[in-house]
């Protein structure tokens, strides 16, 4: 993505169309629930490690 | 801080991409290796899934610190072609949420070192990203040309929290690793600044080329690197670093400190000229990665 592109460009097309925003849309939302699953190994992770130091 | 002349932009209109250019993943390699190399060569061995995670920590600290940076500079960097393209200048993300960003970041990555490693890494990096945000950022430069000397204690952290996430402390070689960076940041940005400087001086950033001019620049790149050079090569003579170390250090800063005599002696005036200053300004980032590699290096072989 670059800002010459002036379909992504709000400063050359102030008003992406509905099908960009739910593009955008539904990549952060993959983006977010990938790093959410791996927040969750990660947390899993260190609990184990954890123990694993400690006892 | 001006926000009128920025393009506003819908919430919603971000892409993910932005979110992850806010936090500057270039900058980060630098900022990951160094803080790896101080946890690598920490008398303590810590479990790699600990080490993993402070590794971790330490980045999204510095790109939590790199979104407030560019959440405050908004329109300086719409000023300056090197940085007109960032998501917010470019209008592809409104101010308030790369602000969120910011904050949820810094707050993430110090509560995740906290849990994983120990209170006192936690504690210094969150001073590391107040630093970088409040002294560097909103204090320092854009009132003074010596930004770039104090404000360089933030990017020299690193080193410091991967040591005391291993070891729960800091020690004499955390502080030398600190110092290197310390004294090594100066001539790193000046050198830059002297083949940006109309940017800089476009955006009414007060850089010393364009407050004291390209003499006066040349010579304190000199004044900087002739004591980044006795820190890097001081852990061997002090006992903290073996030969091999020395040696590797000792080579690098004398190439280091050869370009920063060629810069010292160069009078380009026009960026295109300015070989030295573009050769000392990439020579620079392959001198702190050559440095550091060298330490883990001598520490693996010690072993």
């Amino acid at each position: 993505m670059s800002a010459e592109d002036p379909k992504l460009d709000p400063q050359l097309d102030p008003k992406p169309d509905d099908a960009e925003i739910r593009r955008r849309q539904k990549g952060r939302a993959i983006v977010m629930g990938v790093l959410l699953g791996l927040f969750v190994i990660l947390v899993y992770a260190i609990t184990i490690a954890k123990m694993s130091v400690n006892r | 801080m001006t926000t009128s002349a920025l393009p506003r932009a819908d919430p919603v209109t971000a892409d993910w991409r932005d979110f992850l250019a806010l936090t500057k993943p270039r900058v980060m390699s630098l900022v990951v290796f160094t803080g790896l190399a101080g946890l690598l060569v920490a008398p303590v061995s810590i479990h790699p899934v600990l080490g993993f995670t402070a590794i971790l920590c330490i980045a999204l600290g510095a790109g939590a610190a790199a979104a407030l940076n560019m959440w405050y500079e908004a329109d300086l960097d719409a000023l300056m072609k090197r940085t007109a393209k960032r998501p917010l200048p470019a209008g592809r993300m409104d101010r308030q949420s790369a602000l969120h960003f910011g904050i949820g970041l810094a707050c993430f990555s110090v509560i995740l070192m906290e849990l994983a490693t120990n209170r006192m890494a936690a504690f210094i990096l969150a001073i590391s990203i107040l630093f970088y945000v409040l002294v560097y950022t909103i204090w320092l430069k854009r009132r003074t040309p010596q930004n770039i000397v104090i404000g360089g204690a933030a990017g020299a952290f690193p080193p410091v929290i991967g040591w005391a996430a291993a070891t729960g402390h800091v020690g004499l070689l955390p502080v030398l690793l600190f110092a290197l960076i310390f004294l090594w940041t100066p001539p790193h940005f000046w050198a830059l600044s002297l083949f940006v400087r109309s940017d800089y001086a476009a955006a009414g950033v007060p850089m010393l080329p364009v407050v004291a001019g390209a003499k006066t620049t040349r010579r304190h790149i000199l004044l900087y690197s002739l004591p980044m050079a006795a820190v890097a090569v001081a852990p061997w003579p002090l006992g903290l670093a073996g030969p091999f170390y020395g040696i590797v250090a000792g080579a690098l800063s004398l190439v280091f400190l050869a370009i920063a005599i060629q810069v010292w002696r160069s009078r380009a005036s026009e960026p295109a000229a300015m070989k030295a200053e573009k050769r000392l300004f990439a020579f620079s980032i392959l001198y702190l990665f050559g440095v550091f590699g060298a330490l883990v290096a001598d520490r693996l072989l010690l072993a």
